[in-house]
């Protein structure tokens, strides 16, 4: 295992805003005036916190219908795993596809790593660690794709706006499905990945 | 410079000396394996001719509609604020606030700011309140989502498609040019404009 | 960005290009980028047509930016907004037209809402249901331009230019009739009613119709026009007609024109002529009938089912109408004889007028001695069933064969034409002696005694039901209860079965003991005298062979 420097070792401090490499001990960056932390404040606290909350919210995304479609005269309300049933037998499978992993399978991954995360972290377990840095750029990169959701319905329901031929609309649990996306970003947001990292470093 | 200049890899850490990259080479860090730096192959100038088309395919994106349906003779189509009103109705037009955020206001204040602060170091100087602007572009970068409303267009025009008559719209072509452009000019390679105006007015 | 520069000491440092503006070719794409915007905003500006407002009383069915002004079908605008006016009396509708839409914004042009509606002219605008609402327009003819308009709030009867002629019919009244009502010609929608108001002083209503090309063509000098709504029945002498043009006259009225075939005369009628508009058909064709000549004629019966306008027909054929009916007293005979008043056209006699008038002239006085000596030949008025069914009555005038001279008094004002009694009479005296016949059969009697049969079964009846019915009933419960009570004895938990078994338990018992008895007696017969001992009770025997086992066990 070769040996690396750590910025804590050196008195360095990354700016997060600028990317600058600051010395230990000042309050702001030279070059870009935001303050620095050594970590993200409070960032377990507040992972976890966001964590939470998105994960009671995800309970009535899916519970909820997300929007009601009157086709023709035959309404009925969707949610999302039957939206992704429907597409899945009137036999439009890649969209079903898509919308099960976006909807579905990013959430659940979210959920998933970041508990993962959030446990390890507070274990200050070793365990995989570059494999866990790896998971948290992953889901860094995809969390936001989730959204896909919510922007289907508003267009569809922009467009769909035949009075008595056919209509569509958002129903309550698309306001939950979006924040349960915005509360995981934000979870994502917080963690400070380099407390991986703080595990090794202690006991090295 | 003085002294040695260091990079700290921002998900592990660890320290590197700072090597100097030419156009279109990237960094990785060893221990964890996530980029530590990437130089654009654009230069300042080009951003700024770039941001500028964004802003004006911004324009032509919003102004005209995505999609337009039509069934048995009804027609009907939508832009992008639009759809955003959509969502806006009683209980959850917060979803539509979330939603307008994300794909109207974020990219366009991006460009905005963008344009400022480009135009501005064109001419060699610092734009006022610079920290300020470069400050609001972090922020805002992960809470633009283009690509995210692009697909979502495709989605609902398969979805669509099956039952009425769907026609894609200038504006769909729109946003597609304004995604391209707006992903090598929204990256993080505006960070090196602290560089060059180390310590500029706050 | 400063380009990187590498300097070797060997080499003279080359040239710096200090270029201030170093374009780069990317600018090319904002530039291309903005002139693509720039046509688009430019050809939008250019292809807006004409902005006008137009006032409704609602904006019912009017979306802002989403309904289209149609013409023929073809979209020529849209609605850009609607605002109340300032009066809030109105709503003012903005219009952006097509730019090729420019003659829809002369003076004189028409807008109207296109609703469903339900109208004189059938349902219009069901299309409207799934799409919304839509405004029409009919472009003016004037050449200067207009920026306001008021909107219709109905559509135009007559709209897109359409060519025919318009022509004034008039009636006692309106009937049925409204505006779009449609005029047929054998038939065929030709046309419609336009509008319609009152003629001067209120003394009838003038309609105008317009008849479309090239319809317009049969529209004779001499047609006639009569009011063809809703469905004709006529129950009149002829028995029962129903007439109809179409279902939408039934809805909605309608107006029928055809010439008649007696006239010759095959000049079409010039614009906007002028047309009476008659009740029916056959008034409308009947034949002018001249003068009427007034007649009347006395009855002795009743003449129920004769009333004004029932025919008059001479040999067949229908010359007159009765236009008055009355009672009048008879002081000698103390009766209420009948007099009908009657007139009678002689120019429906058609040849047969012709040639009289001829012979022997045409004024009044002749006209009654010819009537005169055709009294004196048999001619006789008689009222005569026209329909069984409704019991209506007509006049028929016919020469009968052996009818009883009368004095006929040709100067009197008016005529009296003598009668007989009609054939219904007839029919009447073979019904009544029918009734007598039949009230001659002893139905009493036959009751009576079917009376009585009926008392006796009913008598029989009633014992069975009294007195036989009930001891059955008995007999069947007792049987029931007795067969209860065996099936309990039988039963397995009885008491019989019980007490049975009991007995039987109990011989058992005293058998086992009596063979006790004898065979302890066997073994000590002493015993009877002795009485038993102590050890002799059974149960202290100590076992000493195998048959006394047995005892202990038992």
């Amino acid at each position: 295992m070769r040996k690396f420097n750590n910025a804590s070792d050196m008195n360095l401090i990354l700016c997060h805003l600028c990317g600058n490499a600051c010395v230990d001990g000042v309050l702001r960056c030279p070059r870009c005036r935001s303050t620095l932390h050594r970590r993200k404040p409070d960032s377990l606290a507040r992972t976890a916190a966001f964590f939470m909350a998105g994960l009671i919210f995800y309970i009535p995304a899916n519970l909820l219908p997300m929007m009601y479609t009157d086709m023709f005269g035959s309404g009925s309300e969707n949610t999302i795993l039957s939206g992704v049933i429907e597409f899945w037998e009137s036999g439009s499978w890649d969209i079903a596809l898509l919308i099960f992993i976006a909807s579905v399978l990013v959430p659940c991954l979210k959920f998933l790593v970041l508990g993962t995360l959030l446990v390890t972290c507070r274990l200050r377990s070793r365990w995989a660690m570059r494999e866990r840095s790896k998971l948290y750029r992953l889901i860094e990169v995809i969390g936001y794709w989730s959204m896909l959701d919510v922007l289907v319905v508003a267009l569809v329901a922009a467009l769909v706006q035949f009075r008595t031929l056919s209509s569509i609309e958002p129903r309550e649990g698309i306001l939950f499905f979006g924040l349960v996306v915005v509360l995981t970003m934000l979870a994502a947001m917080s963690f400070d990945p380099r407390l991986i990292w703080d595990a090794e470093v202690e006991h090295a | 410079m003085s002294k040695t200049s260091w990079t700290i890899c921002e998900h592990c850490d660890a320290v590197y000396p700072s090597i100097f990259l030419e156009q279109g080479q990237k960094t990785y860090c060893l221990r964890c394996g996530s980029v530590l730096e990437v130089v654009g192959r654009l230069n300042t100038q080009q951003m700024l001719a770039l941001s500028i088309c964004a802003l004006i395919v911004f324009c032509i994106a919003n102004a005209f509609p995505v999609m337009s349906i039509s069934v048995q003779g009804l027609s009907n189509e939508a832009t992008l604020w639009q759809s955003i009103n959509a969502l806006a109705q009683g209980q959850i037009s917060v979803i539509a606030a979330v939603a307008g955020l994300t794909i109207i206001l974020a990219p366009l204040l991006q460009i905005l700011l963008l344009c400022w602060v480009l135009s501005f170091a064109v001419a060699g100087v610092a734009a006022p309140g610079f920290s300020v602007c470069m400050r609001a572009l972090e922020y805002l970068r992960p809470w633009s989502m283009l690509e995210v409303c692009l697909l979502g267009i495709l989605v609902a025009i398969i979805k669509l498609g099956g039952l009425l008559d769907v026609h894609p719209g200038m504006g769909l072509w729109a946003l597609t040019m304004l995604t391209l452009l707006i992903i090598p000019i929204s990256g993080k390679s505006i960070r090196r404009l602290w560089e060059e105006f180390e310590g500029g007015p706050s | 960005m400063p380009d990187h520069q590498r300097s070797n000491s060997t080499l003279s440092s080359p040239e710096v290009n200090s270029r201030r503006f170093n374009v780069s070719i990317v600018w090319l794409v904002p530039i291309v980028a903005g002139l693509i915007g720039l046509s688009m905003v430019v050809h939008k500006a250019m292809s807006a047509g004409p902005k006008i407002v137009v006032t409704f009383l609602t904006a019912e069915g009017l979306e802002a930016n989403k309904t289209q002004v149609k013409y023929k079908n073809v979209v020529i605008g849209k609605v850009v907004s609607i605002a109340l006016s300032g009066d809030r009396a109105h709503v003012d509708a903005n219009i952006e037209l097509d730019q090729s839409a420019d003659a829809f914004s002369s003076r004189g042009t028409r807008y109207w809402v296109v609703r469903p509606r339900i109208g004189a002219s059938g349902v219009s605008g069901v299309d409207t249901l799934l799409s919304g609402a839509f405004i029409g327009a009919d472009p003016g003819e004037s050449e200067a331009r207009d920026k306001t308009f008021i909107g219709l709030e109905n559509p135009p009867a007559i709209i897109y230019g359409k060519k025919g002629k318009r022509f004034t019919l008039h009636s006692a009244d309106l009937g049925s009739l409204d505006i779009g009502s449609p005029v047929y010609y054998r038939h065929i929608p030709v046309g419609q009613v336009v509008s319609y108001n009152l003629a001067g002083e209120g003394k009838g209503v003038d309609i105008d119709i317009f008849v479309n090309t090239p319809n317009d063509q049969y529209v004779r000098k001499n047609s006639r026009f009569w009011n063809a709504s809703g469905v004709d029945v006529s129950l009149g002498a002829n028995g029962l007609k129903v007439n109809t043009q179409s279902v939408a006259s039934i809805l909605a009225g309608g107006i029928a024109f055809i010439e008649p075939n007696y006239s010759e005369d095959k000049s079409t009628a010039d614009e906007r002529s002028e047309f009476t508009l008659f009740d029916d058909m056959d008034t409308a064709l009947a034949r002018p009938d001249g003068p009427g000549f007034y007649v009347q004629m006395r009855f002795d019966q009743s003449l129920r089912g004769l009333t004004v306008n029932s025919p008059v027909e001479f040999l067949g054929v229908n010359v007159g109408r009765v236009v008055s009916v009355d009672l009048d007293y008879d002081d000698k005979e103390e009766s209420f004889p009948t007099i009908i008043g009657v007139v009678i056209y002689p120019n429906r006699l058609g040849k047969a007028n012709d040639k009289l008038v001829q012979m022997k002239g045409a004024d009044d006085a002749k006209g009654a001695h010819l009537i005169a000596q055709m009294v004196a030949h048999g001619l006789r008025a008689q009222a005569r069933s026209a329909n069984l069914l409704t019991g209506q009555l007509y006049i028929s005038m016919n020469f009968v064969s052996n009818a009883k001279p009368v004095v006929f008094d040709a100067s009197a004002q008016p005529l009296l034409i003598p009668t007989i009694p009609g054939s219904l009479d007839k029919a009447q005296e073979q019904l009544q002696s029918l009734l007598d016949k039949l009230s001659k059969v002893p139905i009493d009697q036959i009751a009576n005694n079917f009376n009585g049969s009926l008392g006796q079964l009913n008598k029989t009846l009633v014992t069975f039901n009294g007195q036989v019915l009930p001891e059955m009933h008995e007999t069947l419960v007792q049987t029931r209860k007795t067969l209860a009570t065996v099936n309990n004895s039988l039963d397995d938990d009885s008491p019989q079965r019980r007490q049975l078994g009991q007995a039987m338990y109990e011989v058992q018992r005293t058998a086992r003991s009596i063979r006790v008895l004898t065979d302890f007696l066997g073994r000590q017969p002493e015993s009877l005298i002795r009485g038993r001992l102590k050890e002799g009770k059974p149960d202290a025997y100590q076992p000493t062979s195998s048959g006394s086992h047995k005892f202990d066990q038992e």
